[in-house]
Parts: C-alpha cells; structure tokens; sequence
C-alpha cells in the first residue's frame, strides 16, 4: 500500500503480508520526505535554525518546533525568558494543538468516509491560521519564537480575538459529537478496532495521545512542565480502551483542555519584556542539553550538542510520530485490510516529522 | 489470529437499525442547519481575502521620499542572516559614498521567514502584503534592484475583481 495512497497522509509505504482479508504483517516503509534536517541545523546559526525545524519536522505544528529548539538553546546558554513571552508561547503552543489536533480530526473523518467533518475542521482552523497570521505574519511558517523570547508583541486587540475564538469553539465543538461520536458508521469503525495494549504502548515507545488512549497517564507538561504549564490547571485526558476511538476520544478532550489553559494564560497575561537582549550570532557554550516538550503527536525531543561556537555541533530530534508509527505494526496484526486504513488515520502521524 | 469486532455485537438488527437511523437524522440535522448559516468560503480569486499587517509576503526596498531612493546602507546583515541564503548584494565606491549595484534577492529560494527584516537596522527591506507571485517562467522570481524598488509582483497570474471580505 502507498506510497501514493490516499489516505497515507503523505508519502508513506506500507508493506502489508495478507492472508485473505486478515493483516498477517505491517512493515512501514519510510523515508521518501527525509530531509536530512538535522545535518543541515549543523550548517546554521541558533537564530536560522528556527526558520528550517519550522518547515523541516512536523509542519502541521510549527510552533512546537520552534518551541523545543528555542528551548533546548535556552538551556544550554542559560537565557532566562521574560515572563510575558512564556504566557504568549504558551498560548501560541496550544493554539497549534489545536489546529493539529482539528486537521488530525478532518482528516480522520476522510480516511472513514466522513467528508463533511474535515471541512468543519477546516473552517474552526482557518480562525486559528488568522490569529497566527495577525499576530506573527505566517500561517504555517511561523518563525515567531525567537531564542529568549519572541519575535513581536501581540497587536492590539489580539487577547480579546483570541478569548472569542475560544467562546466560539467551544460552542462548535459539540457538533463534532453530533457529527462524529454517535455516528453508528463511525463508531462501528473505530471501537474496539486497532487495540494496543499498555504494556506494549510503553515497549514501543509511543507518546502522547496514543500512549494516553492506552492508559499511560502521561504527559510532559505534566512530568517536566516548560513555559508556565506549571502555573495551570488542566486534566491529562486518559482512556483504558486503547483502540482508534479511545484515540479519538483522548484527542477531542484535549482540545477542550487547551482552551482552557488557553483562557487562563490570557486572564494571567503579564506586562513586560517579550524578548531578552541575545545577539543575532549568539555562541552557545560547550556542553550537551536534552529538552522535551509535548508536542501535539507526542513527547518531542532534541538532544543539543554545542560546542562553543555559532552553530550547534550536534543535533538528534526524537520524533513522537517515528515512536508512534513504530508501534502501528503491533496495533494492525490480526485486523482486517478495512481497518488498517482507520489505524493508520488515528495514530495521527506527519511524515515530515517521521522522516526528518 | 482473527480479531473479534465487539461493536454492537450483543445488539438485535433491529436496535443497531434504530441506532443508525438516530445518528443518521442528528448528523443531518447539523448538516441542514449550517446550510443555512453565513458562508464562510470566499470565491478566490474573484474575491481575495485581506492579509495582516504583518504578512510575510514578498520582499522590497521602498523608495524613501525624502532621498528619492531606498533606505539601504550596505551593511550586508541581510544578506548573512537569511537562512536559505537568497540575497544577494554588491557594492562600488568607499565609505559614504558607496552605491548599490546589485541587491538580487531569489524570491524561489526564499522561505519568508523575515529574519531579514528584523536585522535591517533602517527598516530598508520590508514585507509587502502581495502573495500571488506565481509565474509561468521560473527566471521571473529573480527579483533585482528595480523589482524591489517597485514593491510588487513582477508577473502577476492571478487577477481579476477584487472583493475584499472583513477582516476578522
């Protein structure tokens, strides 16, 4: 199957041993986006490497991207960032959860027959792509966070568009229930298809919504918090099922966690410096740093390398997505041809960032 | 190794029918009422959608009006900043006097990202808020001095009535 099948969500291929209709065997076979990403961060300052994990890793979620680079940098040169940008990086962190999440959904929909949620989906994220738009330039290609803060102050009037999108999707969220979790086809479809137990969630490594549909409480804002995730309130969404509606399930309920780590960072929003003073050719002292965040597929990581000079020496990029793809194979044998499509939709990979 | 569906396994036909038939009408329902709810699509490009102040569009060098010619001192900060390395910038004379003879950016290798206008200590190079710079020659995304002086698209495709919806 693939690499140019419809619902492989980009360029992948899967190696499927059949016997009749039954999965006997899945091999994923990947690497046709591979982009050597982290060759070339070696080739590039601090300050130009936000501009390429932008585009190179998972492009659906550009800020955490910028996120965990900016803050793997932080770490290792000991930049401290000013308050406010922690509350904008939060907000703009969980905007892209959602925006990840609602594409993941549309897109979800379409792999199972269900073509009128992908263009709801579409329309809630085209609010949050105008949000990002006014108040960074970019749609998908942010280039926002910079190394000790961000790039530009929120315009004025941005706080009070970004709490009514916040009104207005929670209002729109329910008709995705209407639409989607009492649909008889959807439901037949989806539970208890694509089960993966929780001990091998945790051998495979996955993370993030796929571990948590699995039973594994948890998350890195949770264990290790970054930004002001310390500072609030919201529930890890957990499910004991483990099959594609628990996923599904785990990912809807997160999306009104974000909203509401949303609205609370808006009400504690501080004034203030948005950008520590770092030079445009900053040095990195020697030393290795390993910094994780939770992105929307899961526990993203980068281990960083410096050694002293302008650019890093060495950079590894933990994947949630490669985790989660690998433990696909466990979750499709003994299904039938008809359900690997419905498995491989809702472990919600971006190949870009399987690849890199 | 067969997997058991569980779905609905213990109920009668005649329930998972019923079941159907309730989810059928909520789904429709939902359908029918946005239906008649404002649409939110806009035609493109008969009608064009405006962009944000801070668009990363394409790159140009405004004319000053005060010195007739762009803010440019020749400091190449962009032109080592830009990741994707796209500028390109030559210059004759010493000091005060130099004058800029080639400034190139190659708007096919750009990724907007728009660290070059954040390091232009003059606001020389800025973002301009047009987007449709698709041509049908790819030589034509080599924008030179004259084309960033005139701050727009060198060939434009995509033309036609311009209607421009709310911004929200």
């Amino acid at each position: 199957m693939g690499p140019q099948h419809p619902s492989t969500h980009g360029v992948l291929r899967l190696v499927v041993t059949l016997d009749g209709e039954n999965v006997v065997d899945v091999q994923p076979d990947i690497g046709y986006l591979h982009s050597s990403v982290e060759r070339m961060m070696e080739y590039r300052t601090y300050l130009q490497n936000i501009a390429l994990v932008d585009r190179g890793m998972d492009y659906l979620s550009a800020m955490a991207n910028e996120e965990v680079w900016c803050l793997a940098t932080e770490r290792l040169a000991k930049i401290d960032v000013p308050e406010r940008a922690r509350y904008i990086r939060t907000i703009m962190l969980e905007l892209t959860r959602i925006s990840s999440h609602l594409i993941w959904l549309g897109t979800f929909g379409i792999d199972l027959g269900a073509v009128t949620a992908f263009l709801w989906a579409m329309r809630e994220r085209e609010r949050i792509m105008d949000l990002f738009e006014s108040a960074t330039g970019g749609r998908l290609h942010h280039v926002y966070f910079r190394i000790g803060g961000v790039y530009e102050d929120l315009p004025d009037g941005w706080t009070e568009r970004c709490a009514e999108f916040c009104d207005y999707f929670l209002d729109r969220l329910p008709e995705y229930d209407e639409l989607l979790t009492g649909n008889p086809i959807f439901l037949a479809r989806t539970q208890g298809i694509g089960i993966l137990p929780r001990d091998k969630a945790i051998a495979m490594g996955a993370s993030g919504p796929v571990a948590r549909a699995s039973g594994i409480a948890y998350d890195v804002r949770k264990a290790h918090p970054y930004e002001v995730y310390d500072r609030v309130q919201f529930d890890v969404p957990v499910r004991q099922e483990g099959d594609c509606f628990a996923r599904y399930l785990v990912r809807m309920e997160e999306m009104r966690q974000c909203v509401r780590i949303i609205r609370q960072c808006l009400e504690a929003l501080p004034a203030g410096e948005i950008r520590a003073k770092v030079a445009v050719t900053l040095k990195v002292p020697k030393g290795e740093v390993y910094a994780r965040t939770e992105s929307p597929r899961g526990d993203l990581g980068i281990f960083l390398v410096g050694d002293g000079s302008d650019r890093p020496y060495r950079v590894k990029i933990r994947a949630p997505a490669f985790s989660n793809l690998y433990a696909l194979t466990e979750m499709m044998r003994g299904w039938k041809v008809a359900d690997v499509i419905a498995i491989l939709g809702s472990i919600d990979i971006v190949l870009s960032d399987v690849d890199r | 190794m067969s997997a058991q569906i569980q779905t609905n396994g213990k109920k009668s036909l005649a329930e998972q029918a019923w079941q159907g038939a309730v989810g059928l009408v909520i789904g429709l329902k939902a359908t029918l009422r946005t239906m008649f709810e404002r649409k939110v699509t806009v035609s493109y490009p008969l009608q064009k959608v405006n962009v944000s102040p801070r668009w990363h569009g394409l790159l140009a060098l405004p004319i000053d009006q005060e010195t007739d010619n762009d803010k440019c001192i020749i400091c190449f900060q962009c032109e080592r900043v830009c990741p994707d390395r796209c500028i390109h910038i030559e210059a004759t004379g010493k000091a005060k006097d130099r004058v800029l003879t080639r400034f190139d950016i190659e708007m096919d290798k750009c990724c907007y990202c728009g660290l070059c206008v954040e390091v232009c200590p003059t606001e020389a190079i800025v973002f301009v808020p047009h987007y449709e710079a698709s041509t049908y020659n790819r030589a034509n995304l080599l924008y030179d001095l004259e084309d960033l002086h005139r701050a727009a698209p060198k060939e434009p495709i995509a033309t036609g009535i311009v209607k421009v919806r709310k911004q929200r």
